[in-house]
């Protein structure tokens, strides 16, 4: 076992749990906000396969992300720009609707692409930095800084079921 | 950067962003659930807490937890012998009352103790085995488990927060 497998491991569980929080939720029940500037589960699922398909493919692969390369905002009706973060609550409440069967389609090609990166990178890599834009990263931060925010975003949502469904319903 | 700095990594940035998601809540808020069976803010740090000293010293080290070596059940006023975890709605919504900043000086002293076996342990011990009671789970997985489990309940109360005071406030 080496970094590659505890990464592969978190996005795993990470992967089931979000799973689980989403089954059978109905449209309604995704755009819940329990207060008016919290996010609903449409905008962080968006938000989540996006941002990883960013980290993965944009700022370590340096190349296109799947989003543009796809065509997945055509294919989705949703903003070709940006990830949703830094978006105003207003923005966030106001996400257009989607098909949240193609959504969960881009954000498997998105995990596919992260596990064949996963597949082919070095121990070396980790220590290779890259312009996040805002800031210089190392690949290894990286790597490390997407497992928590997936995580994260995962909680969120099993969160806001919890609240609309009751304790593990 | 290897295994270790991945996982250093990923806790550092789950305990600033807890951190910052429990920054000046009142005593009022740390208990507020937005539903009959919602965790709330008390529950949920301190069961972060107990499962990464259970994880780390109990299953991983095999041997006595921080909680338990400490007397943190006494100090705290918290005399339960679990994690939280399979507690009732009912339960968690009667969690004793304790101080968040004895609380804190707990969780600090087990996430010293994380660091410490993180320090001293090999890439090799990631393959062994160990009996966690419900399963048997391998030494890589357990820690990244952790990572997980960590970073998802630290989305959860940054959540509540964000039901509380709004877009990041």
């Amino acid at each position: 076992m080496d970094y590659k497998d505890i990464i592969r491991m978190a996005l795993d569980e990470s992967a089931e749990d979000l799973a689980r929080a989403l089954d059978g939720l109905t449209a309604h029940e995704r755009r819940f906000q329990p207060s008016e500037e919290s996010n609903h589960v449409d905008y962080m699922v968006w938000h989540v396969a996006r941002a990883e398909d960013d980290w993965i493919n944009a700022i370590i692969g340096q190349g296109r992300t799947i989003w543009s390369r796809d065509g997945w905002a055509d294919r989705l009706g949703l903003p070709i720009e940006g990830n949703g973060y830094g978006m105003t609550a207003d923005e966030a409440r106001d996400l257009p609707q989607y098909d949240a069967g193609l959504m969960q389609q881009y954000a498997g090609s998105v995990r596919q692409e992260t596990l064949a990166y996963l597949d082919s990178t070095t121990p070396e890599a980790l220590d290779d930095t890259r312009d996040a834009g805002w800031r210089v990263v190392q690949v290894g931060g990286a790597l490390s800084h997407l497992m928590v925010e997936i995580a994260e975003h995962v909680g969120h949502i099993a969160y806001i079921r919890g609240m609309m469904r009751g304790l593990d319903q | 950067m290897d295994f270790k700095d991945i996982i250093r990594m990923a806790l550092d940035e789950s305990a600033e962003d807890l951190a910052r998601a429990l920054d000046g809540l009142t005593p009022e808020e740390r208990r507020r659930q937005p539903s009959p069976e919602s965790n709330h803010i008390d529950f949920i740090v301190w069961h972060l807490a107990k499962a990464e000293d259970d994880e780390i010293n109990s299953i991983i080290r095999q041997g006595a937890t921080i909680w338990t070596r400490d007397g943190w059940g006494e100090r705290l006023g918290v005399p339960i012998e679990g994690d939280g975890y399979g507690m009732t709605a009912e339960e968690v919504r009667n969690l004793p009352a304790y101080d968040p900043a004895l609380l804190q000086e707990y969780a600090d002293s087990v996430r010293q103790e994380t660091l410490a076996y993180l320090d001293s342990t090999t890439p090799e011990a990631l393959d062994e085995e160990r009996d966690a009671g419900w399963r048997i789970v391998k030494v890589g997985n357990a820690l990244s488990h952790m990572l997980v489990e960590i970073a998802q309940h630290t989305g959860h109360v940054a959540y509540i927060r964000g039901t509380l005071r709004g877009l990041d406030k």
